[in-house]
């Protein structure tokens, strides 16, 4: 599943946010701005693009200089980011396949071990073996149709990494608050890659705006 | 990135030289088709009767799926499609060729449709549906179908070639209205021509959802062609600007989503026959699951929807045009099949009882057919070249 952020089931920490706003503005280092607490380790290099077409051109970048901890955030899915990306296909299909195979499997023995087992019952002159599969069918079919569309919702929701109770990214102001207003990328200080005074070059160079060094936020306690 | 940013494809015409002899070939066979025919007709009317109906119907099927793939187009505004449009049209065209190729049928009509040679008068059950089943308005509503579904096909080709001398957006316009139009209109007039030729084979039985079934049938069986004749088109070299691998995930998705949609319409149809066990109702699956017909019927099953549904549902394969061809010519055979056993069965109850006038008839209509499609197909180009959506369809992203 690509990860690209649903932005709409996002939990989000209000209050943390306007705590620490204050300080999170301003240049620090190599003439970033910054967002979230300076005290705080770096969590990534945050870029906004304009176009979509920008922010698959500058993960091609990415991925040519060796970079492999980065996030898109994207308002909408964008067509070949997935593929620039190099994302693995996902097993939510056969997740599906498998919902779909118990459904079916459950709905045969809660209507047979019952109705030709335990307490068999003829009605309306139907038999009561596999003959009569048919009017077994509606509730087999029905079954597979809802197990296999719940655990597609819930399986791209879970695989998404969601629910979570933050996000570092959304210490970064402009993207907790405009996220829909532009193609988002942020690479991990994780990642081995990493060198700010580089990476910000080259973001630079890749027409990126905005960008800004995002640290998490202070935790409660502090 | 986007469509608007990459040059249109160029046009392509079909050269024949890809045909060679082959056209030669096909008019010679349906020529001998049609003859054989008419001394196999001649010789046994009423054998005559069931198969020419039987592969006239088959066709049909097909020429009405492509009309409707065409009006769907258009009255969803669809991109994708625009590459393989121009073919639908020139199938769906073939409708008035068909309606010469069924003439025929009016010297049989009594032995295909038994009720024309009873008496209102006297038999009482047809009196009570006289109202509707009656010689007159039999052949009134025959005449309307085609004549509803034959100008709406030339309608639609008419705009489309248009637009290709002009570019203008109107012919797109017109060809939405039309559209419009033919979405109910063609639904209704379809569900009718299915009781009165398919249903009427046996008057005293009904089935509330045959329309819908004969729809679903008709509509793959088109898919399944033009699957079958894109890629014939793109192994010969053309539509490659048009057509790509992305195209290949849709008609997959859709033969997928088809072939659903005829198994749950198949399957309702018999369950609620069965279930409810009223003779009346009854007789069409007692005649049909009864003798060797039964084997057909669970071939039915197994290949028209168990083979397929499992074959389709992954991904992968999907993305090759051969696997997709395979499958399509699959169920093209099973599409046959199905219409096979909705009409011989009347004839011979007793059991399967296969017959050199059923495939004659269908070299004689099918190779008729085909040799006047490939007539047209070199008429246009292969696509609609001005189409306003045409780049969008050559850079469709499945």
């Amino acid at each position: 599943m690509v990860r690209l952020l649903t932005l709409i089931i996002l939990w989000r920490r209000r209050t943390k946010m306007s705590q620490h706003h204050s300080h999170s503005q301003g240049f620090h280092g190599h003439h970033l701005p910054v967002a979230g607490s300076k005290e705080e380790p770096l969590y990534a290099i945050g870029a906004r693009f304009e176009t979509p077409e920008a922010l698959v051109h500058a993960v091609d970048h990415l991925r040519d200089q060796g970079v492999s901890l980065y996030e898109c955030f994207t308002p909408y899915p964008v067509h070949g980011l997935a593929e620039s990306m190099k994302l693995p296909k996902s097993i939510l299909s056969l997740l599906v396949l498998g919902g779909g195979i118990s459904a079916v499997l459950i709905a045969l023995s809660m209507e047979l071990i019952p109705s030709c087992i335990i307490y068999p019952l003829v009605v309306d002159g139907k038999p009561l073996n596999l003959s009569a599969l048919p009017q077994y069918i509606p509730i087999v079919a029905a079954l597979t149709i809802m197990i296999g569309a719940v655990t597609a919702v819930v399986g791209m929701i879970l695989l998404g990494g969601m629910p979570r109770w933050n996000n570092p990214m959304f210490a970064w102001d402009l993207f907790a608050k405009d996220a829909s207003r532009g193609f988002f990328l942020a690479v991990e200080a994780r990642d081995r890659k990493f060198s700010t005074s580089a990476l910000t070059e080259l973001l630079h160079e890749l027409g990126a705006g905005d960008i800004t060094a995002i640290h998490q936020e202070a935790s409660e306690g502090k | 990135m986007s469509a608007e940013h990459k040059s249109l494809p160029v046009p392509e015409t079909f050269d024949y030289k890809h045909v060679g002899g082959r056209f030669v070939g096909l008019c010679v066979t349906a020529l001998i088709a049609l003859i054989l025919s008419l001394i196999l007709g001649l010789k046994n009317p009423q054998q005559f009767a069931f198969s020419w109906f039987f592969a006239g119907f088959f066709f049909f099927t097909i020429l009405i799926g492509s009309l409707f793939w065409v009006v769907v187009h258009h009255a969803v505004d669809a991109a994708w499609s625009v590459g393989i449009r121009r073919q639908l049209e020139n199938i769906s065209c073939l409708l008035p060729l068909l309606t010469l190729l069924l003439v025929p049928l009016l010297f049989v009509a009594s032995d295909l449709w038994t009720w024309m040679a009873l008496s209102p008068t006297t038999n009482h059950e047809l009196a009570e549906k006289s109202a509707y089943l009656n010689v007159n308005f039999f052949w009134i509503r025959t005449i309307f179908y085609f004549l509803l579904f034959g100008i709406g096909a030339f309608l639609l080709r008419r705009n489309s070639l248009a637009q290709d001398k002009d570019g203008a957006a109107v012919h797109t316009i017109r060809n939405r209205r039309v559209a419009y139009f033919l979405v109910p209109v063609g639904a209704v007039s379809l569900t009718f021509c299915s009781i009165d030729w398919m249903m009427g084979l046996n008057w005293k039985w009904n089935s509330t959802i045959w329309g819908l079934y004969i729809f679903a049938g008709s509509v793959l069986g088109a898919l399944c062609v033009i699957i079958l004749l894109s890629n014939a088109l793109r192994n010969a070299g053309y539509l490659k600007g048009v057509l790509n691998g992305q195209h290949n995930f849709a008609f997959g998705k859709l033969l997928l989503a088809f072939t659903l949609f005829w198994s749950w319409i198949a399957y309702v149809q018999y369950m609620l026959i069965w279930y409810a066990n009223i003779p009346e109702e009854s007789i069409y699956y007692v005649l049909r699951s009864s003798s060797s017909w039964k084997v057909l019927g669970i071939i039915l099953v197994v290949g028209h929807f168990l083979v397929p549904f499992v074959l389709l549902l992954f991904r992968g394969p999907k993305a090759s045009a051969g696997f997709l061809g395979l499958v399509a010519g699959w169920m093209l055979a099973m599409h046959l099949l199905d219409v096979y056993t909705m009409v011989l069965p009347v004839l011979h109850p007793e059991g399967f009882h296969p017959a050199v006038m059923d495939v004659v008839a269908l070299l004689a209509i099918g190779c008729t057919l085909s040799a006047f499609y490939l007539k047209m197909l070199g008429d246009s180009p292969l696509w609609p070249s001005r189409d306003p959506r045409l780049a969008e369809a050559a850079n469709y992203i499945d």
